[in-house]
């Protein structure tokens, strides 16, 4: 099995995927059929799993790559992600996400994977902003989408409070490490206080 | 191309004589002449690779490199490749047919390579099979860029139908 987490071919077949997703041929979120849905529901199935024992005993490399995979996944798909928040394959995956932006420990020292998911929350809200729904139902599912997407973001910024609190014993790396993503804490809470 | 000369460059190939990469860079001075001297030097050079009992894993392994090197190359007239040109108007217009003739050669390639990748991507446990499936999965990653939308969705699904849960 190749996109097993369990098996040795796990890591190379994140890197093939990960090539599928930023594929010209499936630009600019094309392909949800094909490719998004599917990668949905598998991390629905696996993601809580790796998730679990990473914030259990740190990441390893199945959570390092399930972490490329989900940010890949997410560029990719904003779009979708955006237009189905009240799915629960796209809250499972926003769960997965939210667990690795608040992964326990000190970035740049216990883990450096809560970064590489900071992009997508900026994404998502550009995407928040731009959507567009069909005018009947526009009204209506605005407001459910705005309701959710608060819900999200109320638990990105606590997840970035912890994150930026400074280490009880500081060392130079994670003093340094620390300020990217303070200073991206604001573009969270732009989207949550609307 | 005289067909001795593929022969031997697909013998020195297999027997390591020359580096993998210097192959696609001999491919990128020879093909981008008017006319070519190496059409179809992708399919041609694969075609013998496995037919001179070259393993798929070393084809795929080509292959990458193929593409590899055709996306990475500065396509620029040297003077060992095409005409020296004079004007910076010309040298543009050849470093256009340069490119051009390299996409494709990449082109025409894509049906047997996409086919290659796909009837490799097999999960097992044997370790020449599985050394092929990483060839595969690498050679995956480096022809995704070029792929035209028609052939990717086979590709992800040959990597979807052999995992779990997908």
């Amino acid at each position: 099995m190749l996109l097993d987490p369990e098996s040795p071919t796990f890591e190379p077949a994140v890197a093939a995927v990960l090539a599928v997703l930023s594929a010209p041929a499936f630009a600019d979120g094309t392909g949800s059929a094909t490719l998004t849905l599917p990668l949905l529901q598998w991390c629905a199935q696996a993601g809580p799993l790796i998730i679990s024992t990473a914030v259990r005993d740190g990441p390893d490399h199945t959570a390092s790559a399930l972490c490329r995979l989900l940010a890949g996944l997410g560029d990719h798909s904003t779009t979708y992600v955006t237009q189905n928040l009240n799915t629960p394959l796209v809250q499972a995956f926003l769960r997965i996400m939210l667990s690795f932006t608040a992964l326990p420990g000190s970035y740049g020292v216990d883990e450096e994977e809560s970064e590489r998911v900071l992009g997508f929350w900026y994404l998502l809200q550009e995407a928040l902003w731009a959507i567009e729904f069909p005018p009947e139902t526009e009204v209506t599912r605005e407001k459910g989408m705005w309701t959710l997407a608060k819900a999200v973001y109320a638990e990105l910024v606590a997840a970035l409070r912890t994150k930026v609190r400074w280490p009880s014993s500081p060392t130079g790396w994670a003093k340094g490490a620390r300020i990217p993503s303070y200073f991206r804490c604001p573009k969270g809470s732009n989207g949550w206080s609307l | 191309m005289p067909y001795v000369f593929v022969r031997i460059i697909t013998f020195s190939f297999l027997s390591s004589f020359i580096d993998r990469s210097q192959l696609s860079a001999l491919a990128l001075r020879l093909v981008p002449q008017e006319p070519s001297r190496w059409p179809n030097w992708i399919i041609s050079t694969a075609t013998e690779l496995s037919g001179a009992g070259g393993s798929t894993e070393h084809v795929l392994d080509f292959l990458e490199i193929a593409v590899e090197e055709v996306n990475g190359a500065d396509l620029l007239p040297t003077k060992k490749c095409g005409r020296p040109s004079r004007s910076q108007e010309t040298m543009s217009f050849s470093t256009l047919t340069h490119r051009s003739q390299m996409f494709q050669s990449l082109r025409e390639a894509v049906p047997i390579v996409t086919q290659a990748i796909a009837s490799s991507i097999v999960p097992s446990t044997d370790p020449a099979r599985l050394r092929q499936l990483y060839s595969a999965l690498k050679c995956l990653e480096a022809w995704m860029p070029s792929l035209p939308s028609k052939y990717a969705p086979a590709l992800f699904h040959s990597v979807a139908a052999t995992s779990t849960y997908l």
